[in-house]
């Protein structure tokens, strides 16, 4: 049973995912918690105010990622004792594990680590002597070799999803629960669709791609390791007693159906122009533009190559450093012509790029590689299971966009979704409108 | 439970190439091109055929249909009255690997790759656990040779 932010951010929250713990207690079950840290953003417990604490320190010097991962385990940790401790004032004995304690073994790299083993030895022993272990999600451990022995790593995004699933797997439980402030998966946000209804039944894919797709409900690692183990699982809401999401393998639920409409948040869409380009000299430049974004870490969508030129998105928190990563970037080609690109983002170049360009200028005639850049959007998704292969579907969800005058800049499509770059302030309206399109209203 | 075995590692793990598709640019329509677009794709749809891989092009749009509708679309594209022009044996490159939203630069890495290998790709999609590259089949062969050549990890 995993327990969310806000399922243990309050004492009396924290009784309400107790009594659950305590229930599945009382009819049988041998039940281990997950929790995550207490409170989301701004808490003064939750990870992000652990981080900044840190940073606080200096921002201009970022802490190392280890003594990072060290900080932000604090708030599992602290979450877990109390969570532990809540547990033994209503009469049930309870054990605070942290992610070393529970035997959970990751990988080396910090921040987002991968789980290579988990030794269920204390675990056990808990379960065998009547107690509740409560483990701390989002954390596990790995010996250096040259170094320290148990060194505390976090697991990414999703952490807590992922131990809540790793643990169930290693266990071999009879099933893992996610618990949330959600009642299961939503067919769309809540925020922007009142009342969207919940899904039922959803398999792994369709789940792990509503969050590809900009979706905060399970994070699709932890659906990999629970399809990988065939363990049932299940999303559902600590504060009602709604039967929540039951998520399962795509064998036990065929069929052709609409699963439901998400939105990622903020992008920039960056598209350079290339025509003017010799032919010969464009794989360079092509390639030395993604080659700088893999470095750098930056995530794509909408990916276009095109005669003309190519494009991506960007998410609108990396722009920053997209932009001054590439505004300016030289692209020296190397041949007998000497020609050197230069990449301008903008219609209008910055004083910078107008001063790298002077200092070329010796070098013989410098080409721009122009970037427009659309500011302010957002990709919204139809997820289907079986269905957006049907004749015509691909022309409704457009042509249902094209008549409320939300412009369509691109598209892209797969074999569970279609997504459509639109203008961020249409958002509302298009999750809104989509939903209703493919009666995701009646969705049951 | 193995090391390996417990969560699949990060990275591309696997490379497929499904062929027998063939591509459709649908070019130089009338403005307004969102409404000539649609009515493309009204046809096409009125034609009981399934695309997929739908891109908005400057003045048109492309799209890819399995060889079986090649005829179908043809056909629907001459009646609708437009510019178009079918591309055969076109292939889907699928780059596999686990949640690759958060793998950060592995998405930009997979397609500097791709324009390494110097196949044309005409088209890209992706999803949580692939990335989807549309090319002519004899491109496609040099994609998949490309990444199975730079990801160590790829099953042979």
């Amino acid at each position: 049973m995993k327990f969310g932010g806000t399922s243990v951010a309050t004492p009396e929250s924290r009784n309400i995912s107790a009594m659950r713990v305590i229930s599945a207690r009382e009819q049988g079950f041998s039940p281990v918690v997950v929790v995550s840290a207490i409170g989301r953003k701004g808490a003064p417990y939750a990870t992000d105010t652990l981080i900044s604490f840190l940073r606080e320190v200096d921002p201009q010097v970022a802490p190392h990622p280890r003594e990072l991962d060290l900080m932000m385990a604090c708030g599992e940790i602290l979450s877990s004792v109390v969570f532990a401790h809540t547990l033994k004032s209503l009469g049930y004995p309870s054990s605070a594990l942290t992610g070393q304690q529970a035997g959970i073994v990751t990988d080396t790299n910090f921040g987002v680590a991968r789980i290579v083993k988990i030794d269920t030895t204390n675990m056990r022993k808990l379960i065998d002597a009547g107690q509740i272990p409560v483990v701390c999600g989002f954390q596990g451990t790995f010996d250096d070799p040259n170094g320290v022995c148990g060194e505390i790593t976090t697991l990414g995004r999703g952490g807590s999803d992922t131990t809540g699933a790793a643990l169930g797997a290693a266990l071999r439980a009879d099933a893992v629960e996610i618990y949330t402030d959600v009642d299961g998966v939503k067919t769309a946000d809540p925020d922007y669709v009142e009342n969207a209804p919940t899904l039922r039944k959803v398999t792994y894919d369709e789940v792990a791609e509503i969050a590809h797709l900009g979706a905060k409900v399970l994070h699709p690692r932890a659906a990999e390791i629970a399809m990988r183990y065939d363990i049932p699982l299940y999303v559902k809401s600590t504060f009602s007693d709604a039967p929540g999401t039951k998520v399962v393998k795509r064998e036990d639920f065929p069929g052709r159906r609409m699963t439901g409409v998400a939105h990622t948040g903020k992008l920039v869409y960056l598209r350079f122009s290339l025509g003017h380009v010799v032919e010969a000299d464009r794989p360079q430049i092509e390639e030395r533009i993604y080659q700088v974004m893999a470095e750098h870490g930056v995530n794509l969508f909408m990916i276009d190559l095109s005669p003309a030129g190519i494009g991506f998105a960007v998410p609108r928190s990396q722009f920053p450093r997209v932009e001054s990563l590439l505004n300016g970037l030289v692209l020296p080609v190397p041949n007998d012509r000497r020609a050197v690109y230069m990449i301008q983002i903008g219609a209008v170049a910055t004083k910078a790029v107008e001063t790298q360009a002077s200092l070329l200028a010796p070098l013989g005639p410098l080409t721009r590689v122009k970037a427009e850049v659309v500011e302010s959007c957002t990709m919204v998704s139809i997820i289907g299971h079986e269905y957006l292969q049907q004749p015509g579907i691909l022309w409704k969800a457009i042509q249902t966009l094209h008549e409320a005058q939300i412009p369509v800049l691109q598209t892209t499509d797969s074999e569970l979704s279609l997504s459509c770059l639109i203008p961020e302030s249409e958002t509302r309206r298009a999750v809104y409108l989509l939903h209703e399109a493919f009666g995701l209203s009646e969705v049951v | 439970m193995s090391i390996q075995d417990f969560e699949k590692r990060p990275g591309v793990n696997r490379v497929e190439v499904r062929h027998g598709h063939a591509q459709a640019q649908v070019y130089s329509l009338k403005p307004p091109v969102m409404d000539e677009r649609l009515r493309v794709l009204k046809a096409v749809a009125d034609a009981n055929i399934s695309i997929d891989f739908l891109k908005l092009t400057e003045d048109g749009l492309s799209f890819i249909m399995s060889d079986a509708d090649k005829a179908a679309v043809q056909d629907t594209l001459q009646n609708a009255g437009v510019k178009f022009s079918l591309l055969e044996s076109v292939s889907v490159v699928m780059v596999h690997a686990v949640n690759m939203r958060d793998e950060e630069g592995l998405i930009a890495n997979i397609v500097r790759q791709a324009i390494t290998s110097g196949a044309r790709v005409s088209h890209l999609g992706d999803m949580h656990d692939r990335l989807l590259l549309v090319a002519e089949s004899h491109d496609a062969e040099k994609l998949a040779a490309q990444f199975r050549r730079t990801f160590p990890e790829v099953r042979p």
